[in-house]
């Protein structure tokens, strides 16, 4: 590696704290906009690079965290046409649109964790145990209806309502 | 309560966008309704965010999931029966809550940076015993060399670090990758590429990937792997037994031994030119550049790097952008005005500035025309110009045309801007040929390279032949979006 190639080292470490401070929300726009975990883990590994050689023209005092969406989207662009996979399978001017909205709700989910477990502690177990086995065992649909001895559509249609119960507890102001 | 057939459809939409299951035709019904519909936007925005929380916040689930147990105040999740609550008390259903709660006990540290902080109470498992030329990225461990290290992720952008389990294993990792480290003997690669090296005390050290995991008896070996469940073992001396988690087929390997799952053996890009560089002895790896390191400082740069771009602008300004297109189509003809057709190029050369470039080659291989008589076109040179280094380089391929491509004049005689393109070289394609590669290599190229000041390069396609008739040949050239063919490649020597 050239050691030309590197900012100086005094502005590695802004990088880090800059980086470290906004990752999390940088994480959750980028799986916003991309379903796929694997994808989106690749897109947030070479968004941290195209931001790491290009720190150099980012100016202190800026938004870091608008100018690290903005890499993000573009490195999400790229990699939609590279892999032949639409994530969110919408053009790319909808999926824009689509950014801009997730933009404002950040403010709102983004930063609530505690949030998100008030929330999911506020369900049923029931409906717990089905997000459960969808998010943290990442079972898929199939799996899911396997083991329960449902069909695949009583799942889905649950999980949808499930999740809709979530999206409105999570954007209500006051826990 | 129950939603009217509309709304459900709608939200029959959104969950399948939520979860990357539309067909074509849905998403084309998806795109209807947002693109008027800013409410609609709104929602399927709260619910994607609302997704993709869940998705991210493994450690809050984790924290639910161990507590899950012991809330009795439940109802089904199928109002029609209560099958889930049955089950609930069934023994399948106790042995689910064991594995989640294995599986909790492994992935709470795993867990990424923001979502999990490693508690004062973990023990140290590992110590970072050497650092070369390190950038590290968002790690929750410490990274400074000689530190005593607890379970956790390490994301290594640069370098070489050198990871020493208290097991005595020792594990390299080559930049880029991200490893969490989760006990004295295990560890797991989420991608980039490792080399480990296990002394007889740590027998059975164990890597896992997303798609195999990998136990070391006794020896050295090296796994790449990529996010996309692609990964490749190999032996450098000893025995290892690797495990392919979908298959459930466990394999011994041998010094010298390899296992590719993903088929990145064959799936390099191809060398140009007569000899190629992968004869299968060197181990192929995950580069998530697509900057190829060929032999002797050679480095292969393709327009699907960063912000490279292949496309081409017609003289007829019905026609184009032609950005999404999987050839670029390039014409002269004095026949008619409005069927001449320039290529345009550009490489995104950030990842060599400020290195000086000693050699270099611009490769471009031809694709099958659907246009025009191969009769009709003799033997035909190719000029390929230079885009003088500027903001120029900055064009869209999804906007250019004939009317705002740079160093070109809207005019279909006169459309060189002379004063804005150096010639770097010329090709020739024999007639009726439409497959293979060509390429200029020179000083030229090399200069104009090498004066290259904003990271981009652009580099424009003229043909100089003539057709003798109407309905000439055109002839056409691989793109980045092409499924198969090889795109624009800049082969680039540096010093």
């Amino acid at each position: 590696m050239n050691p030309e190639n590197q900012p100086a080292p005094d502005r590695s470490e802004e990088f880090l704290v800059l980086l470290g401070k906004h990752e999390r929300q940088l994480a959750l726009y980028v799986y916003g906009l991309v379903v796929d975990n694997n994808d989106a883990e690749d897109i947030l590994q070479e968004t941290r690079m195209v931001m790491w050689r290009s720190f150099a023209q980012f100016q202190m005092g800026t938004n870091f965290l608008a100018w690290a969406r903005k890499v993000a989207f573009h490195q999400i662009l790229t990699y939609r046409r590279k892999q032949k996979r639409a994530h969110l399978q919408l053009s790319d001017e909808m999926l824009e649109l689509m950014s801009t909205e997730i933009e404002k709700l950040a403010p709102s989910l983004g930063s609530q964790r505690d949030r998100l477990e008030h929330c999911l502690r506020k369900l049923p177990s029931a409906h717990r145990t089905l997000i459960l086995l969808r998010y943290f065992e990442e079972k898929t649909i199939e799996e899911m209806a396997d083991q329960l001895n449902r069909t695949e559509t009583a799942v889905y249609r649950a999980l949808s309502r499930i999740r809709q119960t979530l999206q409105s507890c999570l954007t209500q102001s006051n826990p | 309560m129950k939603p009217n057939p509309k709304q459900q459809k709608r939200q029959d939409l959104f969950d399948k966008a939520c979860d990357g299951l539309l067909s074509e035709a849905e998403s084309r019904e998806l795109e209807d309704i947002l693109k008027n519909d800013e409410e609609a936007r709104r929602q399927l925005a709260g619910l994607l965010a609302c997704n993709a929380l869940l998705r991210r916040e493994k450690s809050t689930l984790g924290k639910l999931e161990q507590s899950n147990g012991e809330d009795t105040s439940s109802t089904t999740p199928f109002p029609k029966t209560r099958t889930l609550l049955g089950y609930a008390a069934s023994a399948a259903c106790a042995a689910i809550l064991v594995s989640l709660i294995w599986a909790s006990s492994i992935r709470n540290k795993e867990a990424s940076p923001a979502t999990a902080p490693i508690t004062p109470m973990e023990p140290d498992v590992a110590t970072l015993t050497r650092t070369v030329q390190c950038k590290w990225a968002g790690s929750e461990v410490p990274t400074v060399e000689g530190s005593r290290i607890t379970a956790g992720q390490l994301h290594l952008l640069e370098g070489l670090a050198t990871v020493t389990f208290d097991s005595g294993a020792e594990l390299i990792m080559e930049a880029p990758a991200s490893v969490t480290i989760i006990d004295a003997m295990n560890c797991r690669l989420q991608h980039g590429t490792v080399v480990a090296d296990v002394p007889e005390q740590a027998k059975g050290f164990t890597v896992v990937t997303d798609e195999t995991t990998v136990v070391d008896f006794g020896t050295r070996f090296g796994i790449s792997a990529s996010r996309d469940g692609k990964s490749v073992v190999n032996v450098l001396q000893g025995v290892v037994e690797v495990e392919h988690h979908k298959t459930k087929e466990t394999k011994r390997l041998t010094t010298g031994g390899r296992i590719d799952f993903g088929g990145w053996t064959d799936a390099r890009i191809p060398q140009p030119g007569s000899t190629s560089d992968n004869d299968l002895r060197e181990p192929p790896r995950w580069n998530p550049l697509i900057v190829e390191n060929a032999r002797e400082g050679w480095h292969l740069l393709s327009t699907a790097f960063g912000n490279g771009r292949d496309t081409y602008v017609r003289s007829d300004p019905k026609f184009g952008p032609f950005g999404g297109e999987s050839f670029f189509r390039v014409k002269y003809t004095s026949h008619n005005q409005s069927l001449i057709r320039k290529g345009y190029v550009a490489f995104d050369l950030s990842a060599f500035r400020r290195q000086e470039i000693e050699d270099a080659q611009f490769i471009l291989h031809l694709e099958p025309t659907d246009l025009g008589f191969a009769s009709l076109v003799p033997d035909s040179t190719f000029t390929i110009y230079g885009l003088v280094d500027g903001p120029d380089d900055s064009w869209k391929e999804d906007e250019l045309n004939w009317k705002n491509a740079p160093g070109h004049l809207d005019d279909p005689v006169q459309h060189l801007a002379t004063d804005r393109l150096v010639k770097l070289g010329t090709m020739t394609v024999e007639q009726g040929v439409q497959n293979g590669s060509r390429l200029i290599q020179g000083h030229a190229l090399v200069d104009f390279l090498n004066q290259d000041t904003n990271g981009e390069v652009t580099l424009v396609l003229v043909r100089e032949t003539d057709e003798q008739d109407n309905g000439g040949l055109v002839h056409s050239f691989a793109t980045k979006e092409h499924p198969s063919n090889t795109p624009p490649l800049l082969r680039l020597k540096v010093k």
